[in-house]
């Protein structure tokens, strides 16, 4: 099942404007909205900054769709989570370490902070695009850790 | 949305938050502040039995029955749990647990009539700490510390009457249904009078695999240095099915054979774990 939403830029599309279509991925029957926003080199290692695009999309599990218009050509990179609880932020444990399920373009993975542009950045050329992103969901209640839990009680280690 | 995005994206300061945890402290886990914690807090109770038969490095078969009873709170970084076991020990050496619950002969030569002692055991504390798969490329570690209490009794001569400490790393990644995983540990074991024991290290390499999602297996290899005079180090190799049955069941059974003269020759367990909230 999917969910689709057209999403424009704020500034006039031009004649070689590309158009983005992103899927998704391993979104949480949990509910909620997928955050989503498109970055470029300038942009991204700003925490504070304006994407070049962005959208807010119903959650639907399995995967959402996302299509954004009229961008200009070039390199970019995207951000996304899916806000469960819907409070409009990524929910964070004390450590700053992400509660809610959270996505990079190339599907990049962080270690101990967000990859850095090169490992998340790709090229938009002019026309059709598309880019598929899975979300990263950094719960613990695994099938395997529910197992190893279970089986640390039998007083070892 | 971009507000959203931007005040929240992935913290570049994990690793100095993490140092911060531990300089911290587990107890402020407990903080009243919504700010500081998760508000996700999990009561699991554990209950099972356990029976493992051996010489353990004795001229006779030592059988031990254990009943277990774990409580544990936990979110999505701490887990505090409390155990006590009921212990049953038949046979001729004189053998006694420690914080992780290794078995310590400290009477090889016992040659007298076959010697039955039950009663609770020690209690045993453990605090653990989880760094999630998201922060570290999907390696996950967690970090434990754990303390066995001498509260049973002394003249039920269950334990060693002394406090041990010790704590654990353990460090696996998920490929697919395949999970991997390292666990060393060390333990600071409590000196009675009379007694020579060794602090001991651990090592446990091993895998899981999720068969679907109500089913894991879990085999490893289990090694403990010698923690006496009179043993040898225990080679250990376990195997357990778990069957995850809602979210708040999960019950286990597990075999372990051992490998050396220090570990039990065999062990068969069932455990069940029950959501309390």
């Amino acid at each position: 099942m999917t969910a689709a939403l057209l999403v424009s830029p704020a500034w006039p599309a031009t004649a070689a404007a590309a158009e983005l279509t992103i899927r998704v991925d391993n979104v949480l029957p949990a509910g909620g909205i997928i955050r989503l926003g498109l970055y470029d080199a300038a942009r991204y290692p700003d925490d504070n900054s304006k994407p070049v695009a962005s959208a807010d999309v119903t959650a639907v599990a399995g995967e959402t769709v996302i299509t954004l218009h009229g961008i200009p050509p070039g390199t970019y990179a995207i951000q996304t989570f899916q806000d469960v609880n819907a409070n409009d932020k990524m929910d964070t444990s004390w450590v700053g370490l992400p509660l809610e399920p959270f996505g990079f373009s190339q599907d990049a993975k962080p270690f101990l902070s967000k990859p850095s542009f090169d490992e998340v950045k790709f090229t938009l050329a002019a026309g059709e695009n598309s880019q598929v992103i899975h979300l990263q969901n950094s719960v613990k209640d695994s099938p395997a850790n529910k197992a190893r839990d279970s089986i640390r009680a039998r007083q070892r280690k | 949305m971009y507000r959203a995005i931007s005040n929240h994206r992935y913290s570049r300061n994990i690793l100095v938050s993490v140092l911060a945890v531990f300089s911290a402290g587990c107890g402020t886990a407990f903080a009243a502040d919504d700010g500081i914690l998760s508000p996700d807090w999990h009561l699991t109770g554990t209950l099972g039995v356990t029976n493992t038969n051996g010489s353990y490095g004795t001229p006779n078969n030592t059988n031990v029955l254990l009943g277990l009873s774990t409580i544990s709170l936990s979110n999505d970084s701490f887990k505090f749990s409390a155990g006590l076991p009921y212990m049953r020990i038949s046979g001729r050496g004189l053998l006694v647990f420690d914080a992780s619950g290794n078995p310590i002969v400290i009477n090889r030569r016992a040659n007298g009539p076959t010697d039955v002692r039950t009663g609770w055991g020690d209690l045993n504390l453990s605090a653990s700490y989880t760094i999630p798969p998201a922060a570290l490329a999907d390696f996950q570690i967690r970090i434990t510390g754990i303390t066995k209490l001498p509260t049973a009794p002394a003249r039920r001569r269950l334990n060693t009457g002394e406090a041990d400490f010790g704590m654990s790393v353990d460090v696996s990644r998920s490929f697919g249904d395949w999970t991997p995983f390292v666990t060393v540990g060390y333990l600071n074991r409590g000196q009675p009078a009379g007694f020579t024991f060794y602090d001991t290290s651990s090592v446990s390499i091993g895998t899981s695999y999720v068969l679907n999602q109500n089913l894991v297996v879990v085999a490893s290899y289990d090694y403990d240095s010698p923690d006496a005079p009179q043993v040898t180090g225990a080679h250990e190799l376990m195997g357990s099915l778990s069957w995850i049955r809602n979210d708040r069941m999960t019950l286990t059974g597990y075999v372990t054979t051992g490998l050396s003269s220090g570990s039990p020759d065999y062990g068969i367990g069932f455990l069940v774990s029950y959501g309390l909230n």
